[in-house]
């Protein structure tokens, strides 16, 4: 690879992160109360993070196909704990990550053509990418296909706070 | 050496070319040359043929047809034809194109043309059109005995043919195809410029096409002109066969099948015009008047049965263009051959009506048959039996064949009638003529001699001689059916196709040929032996063994990959299904150089946990390097277990690969913010310098 400031192993440090056992006693307590006579299905994710306290601004970003058993809106309690513990990694970093984003945001122009929007609900699409690209000399289209294919798992054209969020992870840029 | 046998060859084909034309009168068509060139050009577009989906197109309207500019700047024709040795366009193939082309556009036809046989209006009006008489006589003579009633039937309706033919009248012309006026059109669409003569001609052709096609009546308001035709009492060949088939379906009591023959007016691919610049300024080609009597055969036509008075009778009625009496109502049976359809095949003529195929469709059911072999000789190779490897298969006239029966099964919906089918194999089958010279025999896809058979040729072990043919020098030599031809290829060739040749199979034939490396360093006798074989001789290639015994007789299962490795050090995997069992294949992409990424995973691991994996080559490259076969190579095949490993490695590398462009971009962006922060923007500053 042309960097060896990443590699495989701090990927996968994010991706299934350590879980402390007191987050995860939380965690399985309020599980146990959303799906105490029935399955816990995606419409109780709200109330879910909301008891514990989670980050609205994040949270609201989850996307329901990450936390549940395909096919179903039923949700898989091994992602929900580590999607919980993505989102506390991220909690704890959220000036890095504000930082950072906003760096990006400014430099594709979206704070200019958007002003109403919150920083953390910005999107950024292949196109701002690109812009970003040129401005720091990188030839066209270098890549930017690439980054997105890599923060949104080659789902979509575009990524919010949280997918950006998720790569610094993986960057190995946050505090675990 | 070999190139100086090729063109002296051709020298001498030159030569009897020329002399040939010299010895010949004057004709404005020749049979066209069987070259194999045309052979060549087919299996290209084999595969196209096939793939074309069709849409329906209604042609009651008006159909406009768009062609860009023919005309290439000179410089590149010029380029063209040195390249081809002047044989710049292959109008022959364009002509079996159209042919092709037009098939399924002259089915529709001939379909919406029975629609209009139940209009009720038309019904009424031209039912009205026939005198009292006539109708009379037709009632009295639905009651009399059978016997009487077999007897007078053609007699009956040839007065009503009579009668029609001095009613009705021709005002317009027909259909028919002009292939001169296209061949003019495209050979000298370049040089029409030459001289001011030539151009005027050249657009006088271009722009009067009714000059050449005719003056076709206007439908545009569909069954609407189509009845005021009836009430004038006129129109072009085809609409007043139509008429007539109605009158008849109305004056004709009692039960009976009535038939319209349409013989499809193609192009005919088997004659090539000559001199037609010559004919074109001499205005041969061009339609003598609205009437088509250069036409002297009809193309739409009627057949009747009357099955209640008699089985496999049949009446074939010509009601428009036959002068004798014989020929407008002919009394003949289902499955006798009628010969008075055919054109004459005299090449002075305008040999544009010739035709290939007659299909009729009935009134009931409105079903199309193939009626040819009623009408046209020696088609047996259409109702031949035939093995997957006979070079029938491959011949255009059996193509086109094939063509028009994938269409009428399309447009019919339904099975065809087997009976329909045995009889029209029964007279196609014993109507043939012998050919009588070799250039015959190459034209003909019925027959053989055993010295015209191809090097991967052979005839069946259980082929029967079929006649005996007399050469120029009185020298006899057996004539075979064709259908016992069969194809080979030699080992190699059916790999790649998929095939494997049985075990204890022995060769039908050996090739003696001599290798392009060979041929390339002059090396004229290093020849090689090649083993030929039929398709029967072969079967599917089996899957690669998945275990093996070893010498005790006790069977292990394979897992490594070197049991697989040919002297080339690859498998040869032509087919997914060969692939062995336990083993899987990973295709090789551009972006991720997938054997680079192994070779890394397997640095400093363990020989037991390295990924092995072995080349496949799915087939050959024989156009970039000449007198080569260079394999290609677009898979490799690992372990099962090591498939899922690959996959994940593939997966990490592009995770790692997005997450490097991220690094490099935010750290470059952060520096650039930096700079921007501590020292401002260089343009910025200029800008608040002027404002001060």
């Amino acid at each position: 690879s042309k960097s060896t400031n990443v590699s495989y192993e701090r990927v996968e440090l994010f991706e299934n992160p350590k879980v402390p056992i007191e987050v995860e006693d939380e965690i399985l307590e309020k599980y146990a109360e959303s799906s105490l006579d029935h399955d816990m299905t995606v419409n109780e994710l709200p109330r879910f993070f909301k008891d514990l306290q989670l980050e609205p601004t994040i949270w609201k970003l989850v996307r329901n196909e990450d936390v549940i058993i395909e096919g179903t809106d039923v949700i898989d309690f091994t992602k929900l704990v580590r999607c919980t513990c993505q989102l506390l990694i991220l909690m704890n970093n959220l000036t890095v990550i504000d930082d950072l984003w906003s760096m990006l945001i400014r430099n594709c122009g979206r704070d200019v053509d958007f002003p109403q929007v919150a920083l953390r609900d910005h999107v950024l699409s292949v196109k701002d990418l690109q812009k970003i690209s040129n401005l720091i000399g990188a030839d066209q289209s270098s890549g930017t296909i690439e980054m997105i294919s890599c923060a949104t798992d080659g789902k979509r054209l575009f990524m919010t706070y949280l997918d950006f969020g998720c790569v610094l992870g993986k960057l190995g840029y946050l505090k675990m | 050496m070999a190139k100086r046998l090729l063109e002296s060859s051709q020298n001498d084909q030159a030569n009897r070319k020329n002399s040939k034309i010299e010895k010949k009168e004057v004709s404005f068509y020749e049979e066209e040359e069987t070259d194999d060139s045309f052979d060549s050009f087919y299996q290209d577009e084999e595969d196209d043929l096939s793939d074309i989906d069709w849409e329906e197109v209604s042609l009651d309207g008006s159909l406009t047809v768009t062609f860009g500019n023919i005309r290439r700047d000179r410089e590149k024709v010029s380029k063209y034809k040195r390249k081809h040795n002047k044989k710049a366009f292959n109008y022959q193939r364009l002509k079996y194109g159209l042919h092709l082309i037009m098939i399924p556009f002259m089915l529709f036809l001939l379909k919406s043309r029975m629609k209009w046989i139940d209009d009720e209006r038309l019904n009424r009006r031209l039912r009205r059109s026939v005198p009292k008489l006539i109708g009379k006589k037709f009632k009295d003579w639905d009651v009399r005995d059978p016997a009487f009633k077999m007897d007078s039937l053609r007699t009956l309706l040839l007065g009503l043919v009579l009668w029609f033919r001095s009613n009705y009248k021709m005002n317009s012309n027909g259909i028919r195809q002009n292939f001169n006026r296209l061949q003019y059109l495209i050979k000298y669409a370049d040089n029409q410029n030459e001289n001011s003569i030539s151009e005027s001609t050249y657009k006088k052709v271009l722009e009067n096409q009714q000059e050449f096609y005719g003056n076709r009546p206007l439908i545009n308001h569909g069954v609407e002109d189509i009845r005021k035709m009836a009430k004038r009492k006129m129109a072009n060949r085809d609409i007043l066969t139509l008429f007539f088939f109605i009158i008849l379906e109305n004056v004709l009591p009692g039960p009976k099948k009535l038939y319209l023959c349409f013989a499809l007016p193609l192009h005919d691919y088997d004659i090539r015009c000559n001199k037609v610049k010559w004919q074109i300024e001499h205005g041969i080609g061009k339609v003598p008047n609205r009437f088509d009597s250069d036409l002297i055969q009809p193309y739409f036509w009627i057949e009747l049965e009357v099955p209640t008075l008699s089985d496999g009778e049949l009446y074939i009625i010509d009601p428009i263009a036959h002068l004798g009496e014989r020929e407008m109502v002919l009394k003949t049976r289902e499955d006798q051959f009628v010969p008075t359809y055919q054109p004459s095949v005299d090449m002075k003529y305008n040999l544009n009506q010739k035709f290939h195929y007659v299909v009729r469709i009935n009134h009931a059911e409105k079903v199309l048959q193939d009626v040819s072999p009623r009408y046209v000789p020696n088609v047996c190779y259409r109702y031949f039996e035939l093995s997957e490897s006979s070079p029938i298969l491959k011949s255009k006239h059996y193509t086109s064949y094939q063509y028009l029966s994938k269409w009428l099964k399309v447009l019919n919906k339904k099975k065809a009638s087997v009976h329909h089918y045995a009889i029209m194999k029964k007279i196609a089958l014993t109507n043939f003529t012998l050919p009588k010279s070799v250039t015959e025999i190459k034209r003909t896809d019925n027959f053989v001699i055993p010295s015209l058979l191809k090097s991967n040729e052979v005839l069946k072990a259980c082929a029967k001689q079929a006649a005996t043919f007399t050469k120029g020098d009185n020298s006899q030599e057996p004539i075979f059916w064709r259908r016992d031809v069969i194809q080979l290829k030699s080992k190699q060739h059916w790999a790649i196709l998929g095939r494997s040749i049985l075990p204890n199979a022995q060769p039908l034939k050996r090739k003696k040929y001599l290798p392009m490396r060979e041929r390339m360093v002059r090396n004229l006798d290093k020849y090689v032996i090649k083993e030929l074989f039929s398709y029967e001789q072969t079967m599917k290639s089996p899957k690669y063994p998945s275990t093996y015994c070893d010498h005790l007789g006790q069977e292990h299962v394979i897992t490594d990959l070197s049991h697989y490795k040919n002297k080339f050090g690859n498998i040869e995997i032509y087919s997914k299904e060969t692939k062995p069992d336990g083993f899987e294949l990973i295709p090789l992409s551009k972006e991720v150089d997938i054997k680079c990424l192994i070779k890394e995973y397997n640095k400093g691991k363990r020989k037991m946990q390295k990924i092995k994996y072995l080349d496949v080559v799915s087939g050959f490259d024989f156009k970039q390097k000449k007198g080569h076969a260079i394999p290609k190579i677009e898979s490799i095949l690992v372990k099962e277990t090591d498939y899922k490993a690959v996959q994940l490695l593939k997966q990490q590398t592009k995770v790692l690969l997005g997450l490097s462009f991220w690094d490099i971009l935010l750290r470059k962006l952060r520096v650039n913010d930096r700079l921007n922060a501590e020292y401002g923007n260089v343009g910025n500053n200029e800008e608040t310098l002027d404002d001060h």
